[in-house]
């Protein structure tokens, strides 16, 4: 969230782009790099130093990988991703990417790939029947860290895949592989007199040319209220609780994301799953890894402020 | 299903394993103007004590008035009783409660909204199933429920007690697992082991912790409407076979029309059985935006909170006939754990939010015309805490 010198909320930025993405581009691009960031913090260009620290990006001696380690101590926390990203990757300055360390292409991958390489089936505890496991039963049998539950987006994910995998069906990772923005519920947001405010103003950007699917695959969403509207983000209430727009958050709960997989028909791939008693799933407080997300979550919000 | 020990328990009404009551009524309750917060958590007593007595089989004006007779009884148990609480409880200048009102517990909005795609009757009044109180009332039959909401309004004035009832909304369960439509209902309903996570309250605010939140539509059907379709446009946007219940699998586009294939009766594999209950991914668009697919995106747990995932127990109502229709519908109640997830399934596009009940808003050649089958005719949110000494939710209220 943008703020004004008051430090009310003037304008929203998300974005689903992975760093890697971001890495290469600074590596062997740096002077784009440099030009897409100034464009997101809408000024006329941002210095080097802001995204490579004290490494000359333009210096004959300086190589793609010596660019990509700058930009990744700069702009995504260091190389264990345990600092705060710099200004204009933290939404001081400007947001550019995903900085979190399981948001990145890799992980993605590994998730997806865990989740089609173990096909599972469980015995239902009330049914007594065999049925597909939920994400939070799946996720326990596949490869240590390749997913982890109390997450919204790897337990819905495994849950997807394995059944696919369990199906017998082939998969593969739709191109270009990404994390794209699908919808923004816009008319969850009320003007002062309680209108919902004008999709116009709600900004997709990133997307490559589009591709003859049709599905929407943007990865950044600008929120800002024209000059002319006469009120300020800061007055925009969320119909949902019926109170001001205070947090990135709240904006964010309206956004859905999603990955794109291409897939077979179903028995194309001969898969053998045994049933296997259905593995109790605790609550949520009483997992370590949910108490171990929720620390990660509050930590990063923490190094952000 | 039983809390596991320490956790507070679910009130009564909320039917987490096999079977439900067949007959369903939802009171909505105001306290009078000028109402303090004592005098409402004392009205509120009374309702329960008496509703207490009354499935014990002890009506009040028939209990014994005179030497040497004995009270007459009906039937014990015959119905349960849930107490919810809305958004104007919590309302400025009210002084009901100084307790924190619920983020997302918020007046459904009149006359816009409150979906985007699921709006108000143009004649619903505003305020339609809203109020400070709703009383659930589900039971063995019509009479059960009835003979209570009459006996909380006979205490009302007895006792002059601040409370007014303003509406009811009655309803039924069909016994042959399809709704008004015809087709199937309930069958892709969150499975019995997820349903205890699913409706549960973590506690925010930590007053309704171990409790839960309703939701209810009352749900309009233009029966007419849909009756006027065939029978493949209706498979199309339900998303299964009307006869057999069994998944679309896809549709096959013949130049002149679209025929929907269903998948095959459950056979013997495990797969096969649990696609019946939970059908597969479809890369079919047009099967991708039936209803079915809409209303269910996922079988994750409901500690995943983007899964969404809730409790449905509705109730199918008639009420009455005008201008030669009969006025039909469903009285759609949902418990879930936070009102997120129900914002989310009638908010997001991709979900119900795209399209009224199912098919796509962009459709293709053979599709169903888009139909308008529902329109809101009252609903609410209520924040339902867990069972307490002496009523559910005492704690909002003043000790008396």
């Amino acid at each position: 969230m943008v703020r004004d010198a008051a430090g009310r909320a003037v304008r929203f930025e998300l974005t689903t782009e992975l760093s890697d993405y971001w890495e290469v581009l600074a590596g062997y691009a740096p002077a784009l790099a440099l030009e897409r960031v100034a464009e997101f913090a809408r000024v006329e260009e941002v210095a080097a130093a802001a995204l490579f620290g004290d490494h000359d990006p333009f210096a004959a001696t300086s190589a793609p990988g010596d660019r990509a380690a700058a930009f990744r101590a700069v702009m995504l926390g260091g190389p264990k991703r345990k600092k705060s990203p710099g200004p204009y990757n933290n939404g001081l300055e400007a947001i550019v990417c995903l900085s979190r360390n399981d948001n990145k292409l890799g992980a993605l991958v590994e998730l997806a790939a865990a989740a089609a390489s173990v096909p599972q089936l469980v015995v239902d505890p009330d049914s007594e029947e065999a049925r597909f496991p939920s994400g939070s039963e799946a996720i326990p049998n596949l490869p240590e860290h390749s997913a982890q539950d109390c997450r919204n987006s790897d337990p819905v994910v495994v849950e997807r895949v394995v059944r696919l995998a369990t199906e017998g069906r082939r998969i593969r990772f739709d191109d270009p592989i990404g994390i794209y923005i699908l919808e923004v519920q816009s008319s969850q947001l009320l003007d002062p007199d309680g209108e919902s405010l004008p999709v116009e103003w709600f900004r997709l950007g990133r997307q490559g040319p589009p591709l003859p699917d049709g599905l929407p695959r943007h990865q950044r969403l600008e929120l800002e209220i024209p000059a002319e509207a006469g009120f300020s983000l800061a007055q925009v209430r969320a119909a949902r609780t019926g109170r001001p727009i205070e947090h990135g958050a709240q904006i964010a709960e309206l956004v859905q994301l999603g990955l794109y997989l291409r897939v077979g028909e179903p028995r194309a791939v001969r898969v053998q799953a045994k049933p296997r008693p259905a593995p109790t799933v605790a609550a949520c407080s009483e997992r370590p890894d949910c108490a171990l997300e929720i620390e990660t979550a509050e930590r990063l919000e923490g190094l952000i402020g | 299903m039983m809390a596991a020990a320490g956790t507070p328990e679910l009130q009564p009404g909320i039917y987490l394993g096999p079977g439900a009551p067949k007959a369903f009524l939802l009171a909505i309750a105001e306290f009078a103007p000028g109402c303090d917060s004592a005098q409402a958590g004392t009205a509120l007593r009374r309702v329960w004590e008496v509703l207490a007595d009354l499935r014990r089989g002890v009506v009040r004006d028939t209990e014994a008035t005179r030497p040497g007779e004995e009270g007459a009884r009906v039937d014990a148990d015959t119905f349960d009783a849930l107490l919810g609480y809305g958004a104007s409880l919590f309302g400025p200048g009210r002084d009901l409660t100084e307790l924190v009102r619920p983020d997302l517990l918020v007046a459904l909005g009149h006359p816009g909204g409150p979906f985007p795609t699921l709006r108000w009757g143009s004649d619903v009044p505003p305020g339609s199933g809203e109020g400070d109180v709703c009383l659930q009332l589900t039971g063995r039959d019509s009479q059960a429920v009835s003979r209570a909401v009459v006996e909380v309004w006979k205490l009302i004035v007895d006792e002059e007690l601040p409370l007014s009832i303003r509406e009811t909304y009655e309803g039924f369960a069909r016994d042959d697992g399809r709704s008004w439509i015809g087709f199937h209902d309930g069958v892709s309903n969150i499975r019995r082991s997820q349903r205890e996570a699913a409706v549960r309250c973590a506690g925010d605010p930590a007053w309704n912790r171990g409790g839960t939140y309703l939701a209810f539509l009352r749900c309009g059907v233009d029966l007419a409407a849909w009756r006027r379709l065939a029978r493949e446009q209706q498979e199309i946007l339900v998303g299964r076979d009307k006869l057999t219940g069994n998944p679309i699998e896809k549709v096959e586009w013949d130049g002149i029309r679209l025929h929907p294939r269903a998948f095959p009766s459950p056979a013997g594999t495990p797969e096969e059985r649990d696609a019946f209950l939970d059908p597969p991914e479809t890369g079919d668009p047009v099967v991708e935006a039936s209803h079915i697919h809409r209303a269910n995106q996922n079988r994750a747990e409901p500690t995943t909170p983007a899964a969404h995932r809730i409790f449905r127990q509705g109730y199918e109502y008639l009420d009455g006939f005008a201008a030669g229709e009969p006025a039909i519908g469903l009285n759609f109640v949902s418990f879930q754990g936070e009102l997120e997830h129900l914002r989310q399934i009638l908010g997001l596009a991709g979900w119900l939010g795209g399209v009224n009940f199912g098919g796509r808003a962009q459709r293709g050649p053979g599709e169903p015309e888009p139909i308008e089958l529902i329109e809101l005719r009252a609903g609410g949110f209520y924040a339902v805490p867990p069972r307490a000494k002496p009523f559910p939710g005492a704690g909002l209220f003043a000790a008396t």
